[in-house]
């Protein structure tokens, strides 16, 4: 088993790409050089009151430099928000499994549909995807303001933007908008709220398809010790559910073998 | 680490090579093995385990708190069976004693996992009768002496390790739960289990947590768990293994100074997951700071 650590990692920027969203890198060869797509990372806060990590998706990784993306939710990152650059944070090399990419050979399609902050560890996916010569088509959803859709764009993906506010793009849900435009693929890949998840699942099975679901759930630990995050999963061939611990044995599952409705 | 360190400790016959372990709930073989080798500790305390697998709680089970969190897990575990079959037999590629944690609703299921557990390489019992996030059972045990004592007699008659009782501070007088598991046949006692706690997330006007309540743990905790060991070793005789928010190697003397023979590391292993091995290095700096050479040093330097 590859040994995991904490690391001290050096912060090379760390800036607003849209309300309420920043994008921080960070100097850290140690967990950049071992990342891959839809796998996440603890951010630790300089702040002992608060005491738990936070775990972000990696949005994107080369041999030396993580690329997170955050929302500013809450107090602890408020402190990341807060962060300058050249001020060092303890983060973790990637843990999770994250996305299923052996199951994409050349020349074939990915569908990416992204929900707000879960569009970030698409990125990364796509660009994996992209080595392996796939054509994508990419659908990002947001509130009211878009971020990332130049990078995806930069990937020669077609991608459709939707906001709920109508106010850029399609008005209404990424998936709605991918499905206007005919973007059904092979591979359907998706991150974002839960509910997103459920009806992306729901119309990649109707499509005759399984989405990879990057699932979201409260975490304590991150690394699989407190069993704080679990989602039921039916396993292909399983009689019965098993509660799956989200950072440890996902947090991507396949859409088809998640219990959406469960609790 | 010095070799003039001696931090053996001996927890009711078994003797431990320092007085670290890990607090149930906070580890996993497998999961804490991938950050440090187990072998460094004295012991590891397993997950609880029940009869039968337990789904526990639904999500979310986990909320922070200022310097300390809430759990709501409810205790899901794959029970004794799959305990048997996947954990145990990773755990003996280490050298370290193995603590299993034991969970039920009932006597009957207490001493069901204990007599499955009787004949493997565990080497002591934890039982948990002070979870506050099991409805039936766990802490219904806990915070009552007659029930306390009644499981405890049940258990120990079975079983074939010294057994440790893990106790509840959710109760108006931790000394006389104490006292009625030593009368009982308690070999040790372990404490402080969490606080049972709550928080409402103002902005949506909603629990946090999907179980409402959970357990309130972590450095927040220390000082009720400190004051507590410190009274129950004035009201019993049989070790006590010292738990509550310890998350430096000076806690771990506190706890020791405050009458706690051994110690546990349990939220801190959740925020930094080598927090167990971290704490024992700290621990050893310290002793060699104060010029204690041994576990015995600590505790003859508290004086009141």
């Amino acid at each position: 088993m590859e040994a995991k650590k904490i690391v001290t990692a050096e912060i090379l920027s760390n800036r607003p790409i849209a309300k309420g969203i920043m994008e921080l890198k960070l100097l850290a060869p140690e967990s950049a050089s071992q990342a891959k797509p839809g796998q996440f990372v603890n951010v630790y806060t300089g702040d002992s009151s608060l005491l738990l990590p936070r775990p972000i998706s990696i949005c994107d990784a080369d041999d030396t430099t993580l690329t997170l993306i955050y929302a500013v939710v809450g107090k602890g990152t408020a402190w990341f928000a807060d962060c300058c650059v050249g001020q060092e944070l303890r983060v973790s090399t990637p843990l999770g499994n994250g996305f299923d990419v052996s199951v994409v050979r050349e020349g074939d399609t990915a569908l990416l549909i992204g929900g707000g902050i879960g569009s970030c560890p698409l990125l990364k996916l796509g660009k994996v995807l992209k080595e392996k010569g796939v054509k994508l088509n990419v659908a990002i959803g947001f509130r009211d303001e878009p971020f990332l859709e130049e990078e995806f764009r930069a990937l020669g993906a077609n991608v459709v933007v939707a906001t709920d506010s109508g106010r850029v793009g399609y008005h209404g849900t990424a998936l709605a908008a991918a499905m206007d435009a005919g973007m059904d693929c092979e591979h359907w890949f998706t991150c974002g709220p839960k509910i997103m998840l459920k009806f992306v699942a729901k119309e990649a099975m109707a499509r005759g398809r399984d989405a990879q679901v990057s699932m979201e759930e409260r975490m304590g630990c991150g690394y699989g010790a407190c069993v704080g995050c679990v989602v039921d999963v039916l396993e292909r061939g399983a009689e019965a559910p098993v509660r799956k611990k989200v950072c440890k044995d996902g947090p991507v599952f396949l859409g088809s073998e998640v219990f959406f409705d469960e609790q | 680490m010095s070799n003039k360190l001696d931090l053996r400790v001996n927890i009711a016959g078994v003797e431990w090579k320092n007085p670290i372990t890990t607090a149930s709930g906070t580890f996993s073989a497998r999961e804490s093995s991938a950050f440090y080798d187990l072998s460094r500790l004295d012991a590891v305390t397993t997950k609880g385990v029940a009869d039968v697998p337990w789904a526990g709680n639904p999500t979310p089970r986990i909320a922070e708190t200022y310097g300390g969190m809430l759990n709501a897990v409810g205790l899901q575990n794959p029970g004794v069976e799959a305990y048997m079959k996947e954990e145990l037999p990773y755990l003996a590629n280490y050298d370290t004693n193995v603590i299993a944690n034991v969970a039920g609703h009932s006597i009957e299921e207490y001493c069901a996992v204990v007599e499955r557990l009787n004949d493997t390489d565990v080497d002591m019992f934890e039982i948990n009768i002070s979870c506050p996030n099991v409805k039936q059972g766990g802490i219904g045990f806990g915070t009552d002496p007659v029930q306390a004592g009644l499981v405890t007699k049940a258990v120990k008659a079975i079983a074939k390790k010294p057994m440790i009782i893990k106790l509840t501070p959710n109760v108006t007088d931790i000394t006389e739960i104490a006292k009625a598991v030593e009368e009982n046949g308690a070999d040790a006692i372990s404490m402080i289990n969490t606080l049972l706690g709550m928080r409402i997330d103002p902005r949506r006007g909603k629990l946090v947590l999907a179980n409402k309540t959970g357990g309130f743990s972590g450095p927040a905790v220390k000082p009720v768990a400190v004051r507590m060991v410190y009274q129950v070793r004035r009201a019993v005789n049989i070790p006590i293994i010292g738990l509550g928010g310890i998350s430096t190697g000076e806690d771990v003397a506190e706890f020791l100074m405050a009458g706690a023979d051994a110690v546990a590391i349990g939220t801190a292993a959740l925020v930094n997951p080598t927090a167990p091995v971290d704490i024992l290095e700290q621990f050893e700096t310290y002793m060699e700071e104060m010029g204690f050479t041994t576990i015995a040093d600590v505790k003859k330097a508290f004086c009141e």
